[in-house]
């Protein structure tokens, strides 16, 4: 009994499992956010009296196609709807804004499905969109885009891992942009009764991008990794990181995946 | 009172960390006996409004150490949270420092067994601390199927058998050590050529040490390598490949003078209890840092993290020569000279033995001269001139800082009563945050009273510099072993390093009050 008890305690010390190299990656089952995921780019401001209403179209239409529709409100500040005593802009917004043609006349709200004109305008109204995201919605082009965020309390910064289908990837010459939204947002809005509304909820925002870079870096056959710095106004607890695979000729975006930042720290562990 | 910058004005925030570490001894006096005394130990713990900069799992209260160790003459058995370390610590290092965070105790037991005169050996398994959330996931904190580690260590002092090598003053030690960690899966997912894999993590990791020791009269040489098994984390972004690391010291010391030159190669070294896991804790190990840690705050500004990088090759070499009292040099109360230098690059691929060249490959670059002198009966002066380049890829972003650092410490002893201390410090840099200086003045009266106030500020002349100044006033009162300190604090944001490990300090300002006892 007592060698038992010896050798059991040296093959405790002693145990080491090595993975050989063709065991590293097990196949699993496709991802239901393997499926093609589209953005509606909802592009609003705090002074634009009438974007509530846009904002209750948008919440409606991913009521209706659920995952498979990702909403991000961008507030430029080259736009006089977004400028004023409250700020909810970032320096990415506007150059998502810029390149799209925006300037400080464009009328608000307006959207945008995955970054590509429609009919040769890449402002809908919002009432355009629905037919906008109906048509988006019959694109079959689906590659892989898997994200995930770990956020780091001590360099208050997100570490992102990403991969995608490189070889569609590559033959696309696509590029992976990060960006890090934030939820309810509790603050001013001018309402379309020229009220202010002190306590509006805005939904998704976007607030920062990895790399200063709202278009992306070329994608890589390797796990990719990115680091986010979380800016000091987010509230680390409604954010999420939206990962966006987009075309390296048109920007248009080709697949969307979004990500809840998890804590290591305190990550359930695998068996509860 | 913080401003958050859109609405509103946010309630002050009050920061604390408190400990009670209380201990209770037993030794039995009988030099017949086996058993030679009881030692029961435990800490409490207060952190639930934590000071600025810790990890989120840093918060919380209650018993976080409990330990009875019972000693024998023929070794000692600790139940509960022990610490341990093996050779340098490359594989396994569990220790605990308050002012980073880090409480790396296993919760379970260890053995330390001297069984003939000369062999130690130590045995230690459970399941690490990673702050309060691994403790509360069970009741009493015995989830030993999700994580555990174990280790053993054995060390033969040769020259104990020998009494020839005790003769010609020559040691020799010889020792191994093995840790394994069981980890519970994870699911982690990869897409490779359209198809969505998950990664199939090792639930068991094993890393060894070998090291031997040799002394030589006034020589010293220390070799030791450690190799890890394929251990995929995310520290290393999921690497399945071994890590390893070499390190090797060597030293002379005689009356007056010393000379220490070391060596070490890292590479995919990181080994923690829980693979998903970024920041300080659930470290089992911690590589030895190359980089010396100086005290004073501006030589101290740009500190070298290594945690922050997965593979290194170091250099480390200083000479201090004391000259003596009523020499040429030494002058009538004798001198001290220290000149120290270290380099720390990168590796230019995984798992090689070249070093990364250009200016991204250079990590962390000191050298440095130091001159400590009595003037005279009451006068003492410190002096340093240092050389520093420091990559701050370590922080995560780009760039070499360079940097010119000069020192100026001096202290009198004006009488029984009342002595003095003064600092000035300048930072020389074109790059970055650009120059500073830096001012600290301390006056201790009546051996109980410490009066002390620094100033630091930022000349700037870089876009980041902010041209802000930073400062500290407080009094401190000591009284036997008593300690209290009450001041007033603005400091900047930065990191706060120990051992080459790191906790970023956010900037803050307020009332600062401490006490201690130790009885």
């Amino acid at each position: 009994m007592r060698k038992l008890f010896i050798y059991m305690v040296i093959l405790a010390l002693c145990a080491c499992e090595v993975i050989p190299e063709n065991e590293r990656l097990i196949p699993t089952e496709a991802d239901p956010y393997g499926n093609r995921v589209h953005v509606l780019l909802e592009f609003t401001g705090f002074r634009c009296v009438n974007c509530p209403t846009a904002a209750e179209t948008a919440r409606t239409l991913q009521g209706i196609y659920g995952d498979k529709l990702l909403v991000v409100s961008l507030h430029p500040a080259t736009n006089p709807f977004t400028q004023g005593a409250f700020d909810y802009t970032c320096p990415a917004a506007d150059s998502v804004y810029l390149f799209m043609g925006g300037t400080a006349s464009t009328p608000f709200p307006v959207g945008n499905i995955d970054l590509a004109p429609r009919n040769k305008r890449w402002f809908l109204d919002d009432d355009e969109w629905p037919a906008a995201v109906d048509e988006a919605m019959r694109d079959s082009v689906c590659p892989y885009l898997y994200v995930q965020a770990e956020a780091d309390t001590i360099e208050h910064d997100i570490s992102i891992y990403a991969s995608c289908d490189y070889y569609f990837s590559a033959a696309r010459d696509a590029l992976l942009a990060l960006w890090l939204v934030e939820d309810s947002i509790k603050g001013a809005q001018a309402m379309p009764d020229g009220s202010a509304n002190m306590e509006y909820y805005h939904r998704h925002v976007l607030r920062a991008v990895a790399d200063d870079k709202p278009f992306g870096s070329p994608t890589s056959p390797d796990l990719m990794r990115f680091y986010m710095p979380i800016p000091a106004a987010c509230n680390p607890d409604k954010c999420t990181v939206v990962g966006l695979l987009l075309d390296k000729n048109d920007y248009h975006i080709l697949q969307a995946y979004e990500t809840k930042l998890v804590y290591p720290h305190s990550m359930p562990s695998a068996d509860e | 009172m913080q401003h958050d910058g859109l609405l509103d004005w946010t309630p002050v925030m009050y920061h604390s960390n408190s400990y009670l570490d209380l201990s209770v001894h037993y030794l039995n006096d009988s030099n017949k006996a086996q058993f030679r005394g009881l030692r029961a130990t435990t800490r409490l713990e207060l952190t639930q409004w934590p000071m600025p900069g810790y990890e989120a799992d840093f918060k919380g209260y209650g018993m976080s150490h409990l330990s009875v160790a019972a000693a024998f003459n023929w070794g000692e058995i600790t139940v509960g949270d022990v610490y341990g370390q093996f050779g340098s610590g490359m594989v396994l290092n569990l220790y605990e420092d308050r002012a980073l965070g880090i409480d790396g105790a296993l919760r379970g037991a260890k053995f330390e067994l001297f069984p003939v005169q000369g062999l130690h050996v130590t045995l230690l398994g459970g399941k690490q601390r990673r702050y309060w959330s691994c403790y509360q996931d069970r009741a009493f904190g015995w989830n030993y199927g999700r994580d555990a580690a174990l280790g053993a260590d054995v060390e033969l002092q040769i020259d104990q058998w020998s009494q020839a090598m005790q003769a010609h003053d020559i040691g020799l030690l010889f020792g191994a050590s093995w840790v394994s960690k069981y980890e519970a899966d994870d699911e982690v997912k990869i897409a490779y050529d359209s198809v969505m894999y998950r990664f199939n993590f090792p639930n068991w990791v094993g890393a060894a040490d070998v090291r031997t020791e040799l002394r030589v009269k006034d020589f010293n040489l220390l070799v030791e390598y450690a190799r890890k098994a394929n251990d995929p984390c995310l520290d290393n972004s999921f690497d399945y490949r071994d890590g390893d690391a070499l390190y090797i010291s060597a030293g002379y010391a005689r009356k007056g003078l010393s000379v220490l030159a070391q060596f070490k190669r890292s590479d995919n070294m990181s080994f923690r209890s829980e693979r998903l896991r970024s920041g300080l804790a659930g470290r089992l190990n911690h590589m030895p840092a190359f980089a010396p840690q100086h005290t004073y705050a501006l030589a101290a500004l740009y500190p070298y993290a290594t945690q922050y990088t997965n593979g290194e090759m170091a250099f480390q070499g200083e000479i201090r020569y004391t000259a003596p009292k009523k020499s040429k040099f030494g002058g009538r109360y004798g001198t001290t000279l220290t000149l120290s230098g270290a380099h720390i690059r990168g590796l230019a691929e995984d798992g090689g033995w070249q070093m990364q060249t250009g200016k991204d490959g250079e990590f962390y670059t000191d050298v440095h001269v130091e001159l400590n002198k009595r003037l005279s009966k009451n006068w003492w002066l410190n002096a340093m001139l240092m050389y520093q380049t420091y990559n701050r890829i370590i922080e995560g972003e780009y760039g070499l800082v360079r940097s010119g650092i000069a020192v100026l410490d001096a202290r009198v002893q004006i009488n029984n009563n009342v002595s003095m201390r003064g600092e000035v410090q300048y930072l020389y840099t074109p790059h970055y945050m650009g120059q500073w200086v830096f001012a600290l003045y301390e006056l201790s009266l009546y051996h109980h009273w410490t009066l002390s106030g620094q100033w630091m500020y930022n000349i700037g002349g870089t876009a980041e510099a902010k041209n802000e100044h930073f400062y500290t006033a407080g009094l401190t009162f000591n009284y036997n072993a008593h300690r209290a300190m009450l001041g007033y604090t603005k400091t900047r944001d930065g990191y706060n390093c120990s051992g080459g490990v790191c906790r970023y300090v956010p900037k803050m300002e307020g009332i600062c009050v401490s006490y201690s006892f130790t009885w």
